[in-house]
């Protein structure tokens, strides 16, 4: 199992590794800062998961997550962030991606166990 | 001391906080972690109907099951697990819990959460709910007021726009309150931007200045204020407008002034069109007789302190009638306007010039010297005016008598001047026409004051003032008296006998030469047939006709009628045209003299050699006889070419089978010339003057002595 | 007195408030029903004179606030702050019916529940991250000069403080804010030490 983790805190980053982690010892978690840097990642990674802050600095984190979805498009995407107001929620659906959640900030147990269940 | 001493042991802080709990007036519960009620408080049970007892240990959610929670809810569990404390707002929340006051009213609520620790360290929470309705309700009533009063607001902008005049209100430190639409698109200024205004801001400086001081006057007096003015809008127009400024009273108090502008410029422009026809006339735009005697008064006054003399001319065209009716009144006022010009040319611009009747024009020149120096401007009026008009492509003459009058010598008040001037012009006419005449004391007093002549003529056939005098033909062969000329008289109550020469214009100008020349062919024909029934010899009666009487209408079935009437014969009736009338318009004249002709009557050509003849048309007109005109029977004994001419006349006549007659003959040269040169008939003083008709029956039954007459002639 | 922070504890720092102003955004979205945009949060450790003048620079001579004080482990106060015309906005957007001048009363408490909203969704954040025991004030709104806002029990003149704030503006509308917190100086190495225990914890 391996979670790739993009969010450009690095708090936020430990959070969401510490509770993966806490559910599923065995995961690989990798850590990108920024979408171009989880673009650049090699593609042999092959995550299962990928969990994206969609407010993040820099590259467009809708464009990102759009890309990475076509990147790997066998992994389940879930959007994990501090900004879920309505207007995001619908930018998000319109991306046709289909996401395994949207979680709002910060994420608990029981919103990490949602979305590991759904895997 | 201390808290400690204060409350004491612990029964009394439990009972302390008991009293207060059943004491506060507001809601108080509080809850612990799980939601469990643990006080409720007296008033609690008072709004909600549940009672401390039913409440108590029940979870606070299951106490209201019909409510939605929402931010209640939410707010609790922060409180609980973070000791976040919150408020909602009446404003925010809609009356959450179901708490009333009275029966049916539901209650306005403000609650409050506020997390505490109870003395086991066990997070609760506290659940403060006040009652703010009547908070609400004051506040719904200012909103309330607040709405009236902007309705009022647009009630009165509403009002204030319906204005179509231009309106304004301004408070006591003449700052704009509001101001219309009308006053915005006037003014250019937005109403949005008007509040604070004065009137520096918006008028130019004179304009502004005079807000001010009608404002001020306005508020000092608390009356109203309505003057006309003339304002300039953004675009830089004119416009005249009928102000009015009201102070706004609040019981006592002035408060402001309301003003209203109306746009008068119609009203203004009618006002100067009738100031302007008042002193104006309209069709050669020179100053009437009302502004002549305005701004003559003026020039004498100047002239008084100046030491200076005033000139009056009074300016007559001569046989103006005569080309007004003949031409027709299109041309006579095309004439008229180019007259004015010419005189226009003839003067200053310090210097007077006025219409002031038909064919009378007065000019007042002021600065005068010297006599001789008017002289000269009489005779460039004279030179100016004379030169040809060309009316419509028809080269017209026409000349001017001029009679002068100054000031101070002729009079002190411009209607003596007038009067004084235009004597004086009567006097060049006299003269002969085409001239002028300063005035002199003596000056033949009759007036020929047009309006007053004109007036007295009206009623002069009904007063009898007109009289039909009579002046014989004799026939030169024989000395018989074989025509009467019948000659109109006007007996002026006042100014005693007056000459047709002087009346015949007034009479034709104001129409009255329809009624009254039908009562002298009428009256002339009667006296005819009179004298017929007297027993005394046959004779013709000769009636001079006027170009008008011929231009009317049915004029030759009137004439028949009255023949008719009269009883006479048509043969015994002798119209008199005068040369220049039959000549012009020869053609159409024609006709018209085949007309009378018809009728049976006989027509004669007057004062032949004046006018312009054209032997072809003279040939052609159906006439019976040439009256040579009197001019050249008097200069017969002096003037070589007169007589030579008068002998062609009475040629030309005889080979057109004309009888010829010659007027005004007074000696016996000309007697005897005539009878030379085979003159069929003559009239004159010679032989007779115009006799009333008693009178002519007399001379008529004696006839001219036989001996006398031989004498005379030969 | 250790008060610098490293990167990690500064992003850490800012990643919490962050949240909490995501949580924020949230509530104050639906309430105004409007999109919120947040702006990048500002960290600085300055004098209180400093925080007070560049409050003052950010929000303007005259502003509305509502205030709500954190006492326990360390001592911060947080607090939102509105240009005063924009206040009048705000309110009026969610109570409707403008009534011209100066906020009512009930405008002004609706004025405290907004701010009572925004800032307990800041410090519920911090609390359900790092934990601890506090007291919190209820919240009371203020207008003047963003000096006397800021006239806080314990702020002291001269002393450092910590501040942290953010922007957020109303995007259909022209209404925009700030939230600042303000952690007095005596209390940041106890703030550090709760951050790094918490840390730890991960």
């Amino acid at each position: 199992m391996k979670v790739l983790i993009v969010d450009d805190s690095a708090l936020s980053r430990m959070m969401i590794k510490s509770l993966i982690l806490e559910k599923l010892p065995e995961c690989e978690t990798i850590e990108a800062a920024s979408g171009d840097e989880a673009l650049g990642i090699d593609i042999e990674q092959q995550p299962d998961l990928i969990t994206i802050d969609i407010n993040m600095p820099g590259m467009n984190s809708f464009d990102a997550a759009v890309q990475l979805h076509e990147k790997w498009p066998s992994a389940k995407m879930a959007v994990i962030t501090a900004n879920i107001q309505n207007s995001v929620r619908q930018k998000i659906q319109s991306l046709g991606i289909m996401f395994l959640a949207v979680v709002e900030k910060p994420v608990t147990e029981e919103r990490m166990n949602k979305i590991i269940k759904a895997l | 001391m201390n808290m400690a001493d204060l409350v004491g042991p612990t029964e009394l802080k439990v009972s302390l906080a008991t009293n207060i709990l059943k004491v506060m007036p507001v809601g108080l519960m509080v809850v612990d972690t799980e939601q469990v009620v643990l006080v409720w408080n007296q008033w609690m049970e008072n709004a909600s109907g549940i009672k401390e007892a039913q409440a108590v240990g029940k979870p606070f959610t299951s106490l209201f099951p019909d409510i939605q929670y929402g931010r209640l809810h939410s707010a609790l569990l922060n409180a609980l697990e973070t000791g976040c404390p919150s408020i909602l707002s009446n404003a925010l929340n809609n009356g959450p819990l179901p708490l009333f006051y009275g029966t049916k009213n539901l209650m306005e609520q403000s609650i409050h959460i506020v997390p505490f620790k109870n003395h086991q360290g066990q997070r609760c929470a506290l659940i403060q709910v006040m009652d703010v309705s009547s908070a609400r309700k004051r506040e719904d009533t200012i909103r309330k007021q607040a709405r009236v009063l902007d309705d009022i607001q647009q009630q009165q902008n509403a009002l204030l726009h319906s204005i179509p005049d231009i309106a304004w209100l301004k408070d006591l430190d003449g700052r704009y309150l509001a101001v219309n639409d009308k006053f915005s698109s006037v003014y250019g200024i937005d109403p949005a931007d008007i509040s604070g205004r004065k009137n520096s801001d918006i008028y130019p400086e004179s304009m502004a200045e005079q807000h001010e001081i009608t404002d001020r006057v306005v508020l000092e007096t608390a009356a109203e204020k309505r003057y006309d003015e003339s304002i300039v809008t953004s675009d830089g127009k004119t416009m005249w407008v009928e102000t009015v400024k009201v102070p706004i009273m609040k019981g006592d108090q002035i408060i402001g002034i309301a003003g209203v502008s109306r746009d008068i410029t119609e009203r203004k422009a009618s006002e100067e069109r009738i100031h302007f026809l008042a002193h104006y006339d309209m069709l050669t735009e020179l100053p009437n007789r009302f502004m002549l005697f305005e701004k003559l008064a003026k020039l004498l006054a100047v002239a008084r302190v100046e030491e200076t003399q005033v000139a009056v001319f009074f300016v007559d065209l001569d046989r103006f009638k005569y080309i007004n009716d003949t031409l027709g009144h299109t041309a006579g006022d095309a004439l008229l306007q180019m007259v004015a010009e010419r005189l226009r040319e003839c003067s200053r611009e310090v210097d007077i010039i006025a219409r002031v009747g038909g064919d009378e024009f007065v000019i007042a020149l002021a600065g005068i010297k010297d006599h001789k120096d008017t002289a000269a401007i009489a005779r460039k009026i004279l030179a100016v005016v004379g030169r040809p008009y060309d009316i419509h492509g028809e080269l017209v003459h026409v000349t001017p008598s001029l009679g002068i009058s100054f000031y101070p010598k002729d009079g002190l008040d411009t209607a003596a001047l007038i009067k004084n001037a235009d004597r004086a012009m009567y006097q060049a006419k006299k003269a002969g026409r085409n001239g002028y005449e300063f005035f002199r004391e003596g000056m033949d007093a009759i007036t020929l004051d047009q309006f007053s002549l004109e007036n007295s003529l009206r009623g002069a056939l009904e007063r009898d003032e007109l009289e039909l005098l009579y002046q014989s033909k004799i026939d030169l062969r024989t000395g018989d008296i074989v025509g009467a000329e019948a000659q109109l008289r006007w007996n002026h109550p006042k100014l005693g006998l007056i000459m047709p020469d002087r009346f015949i214009s007034i009479l034709e100008e104001s129409g009255l030469i329809g009624p009254i020349g039908e009562w002298v062919i009428a009256t002339a024909c009667a006296q005819n047939r009179k004298w017929q029934d007297q027993g005394l010899p046959r004779i013709s009666v000769a009636v001079n006709l006027s170009a008008i009487q011929l231009k009317q209408k049915h004029f030759v079935e009137r004439l028949a009628r009255v023949i008719e009437e009269a009883g006479l014969e048509a043969s015994l009736l002798d119209l008199e045209i005068t040369e220049s009338v039959i000549m012009h318009n020869a053609e159409s004249t024609i006709t018209l003299l085949e007309e009378l002709k018809s009728l049976g009557v006989k027509l004669s050509v007057d004062d032949f050699g004046t006018g312009y003849s054209s032997l072809s048309y003279l040939k052609r007109f159906p006439i019976d006889s040439l009256k040579i005109d009197q001019s050249f029977v008097r200069d017969l004994d002096s003037d070589t070419n007169d007589a030579a001419i008068t002998a062609t006349i009475i040629a030309i006549a005889k080979q057109l089978n004309l009888t010829v007659i010659a007027e005004g003959v007074e000696t016996t040269e000309q007697l005897r010339f005539l009878h030379t040169n085979d003159c069929d008939e003559i009239q004159g003083f010679y032989f007779s003057k115009p006799l009333s008709a008693d009178d002519f029956a007399e001379h008529l039954k004696h006839g001219i002595p036989k001996a006398s007459f031989q004498a005379a002639v030969l | 007195m250790s008060i610098s922070l490293t990167e990690f504890e500064k992003d850490a720092l800012t990643e919490i408030f962050n949240i909490g102003m995501g949580r924020a955004a949230n509530s104050l979205s639906q309430m105004a029903n409007d999109e919120i945009t947040l702006a990048v949060p500002s960290l600085a450790v300055v004098t209180y004179e400093e925080a007070v003048s560049i409050l003052t620079k950010t929000a303007g001579e005259k502003v509305c606030s509502v205030t709500q004080r954190l006492i326990g482990d360390f001592n911060a106060d947080a607090i939102l702050i509105f240009p005063e015309n924009n206040s009048l906005s705000i309110v009026r957007l969610m109570v409707g019916d403008a009534y011209p001048g100066d906020l009512t009363e009930m405008e002004e408490e609706a004025l405290t529940e907004i701010g009572n909203i925004i800032l307990n969704a800041c410090f519920g954040t911090l609390i359900n991250i790092i934990g601890g025991d506090f007291d919190i004030s209820l919240p009371s709104a203020r207008t003047g000069a963003c000096v006397h806002i800021l006239e806080i029990e314990g702020n002291k003149s001269g002393e450092i403080v910590m501040l942290l704030y953010i922007d957020f503006i109303l995007k259909n509308r022209t209404i925009y804010g700030h939230v600042a917190i303000l952690l007095e100086g005596d209390s940041m190495p106890n703030f550090i030490r709760k951050i790094q225990e918490f840390l730890a914890t991960l």
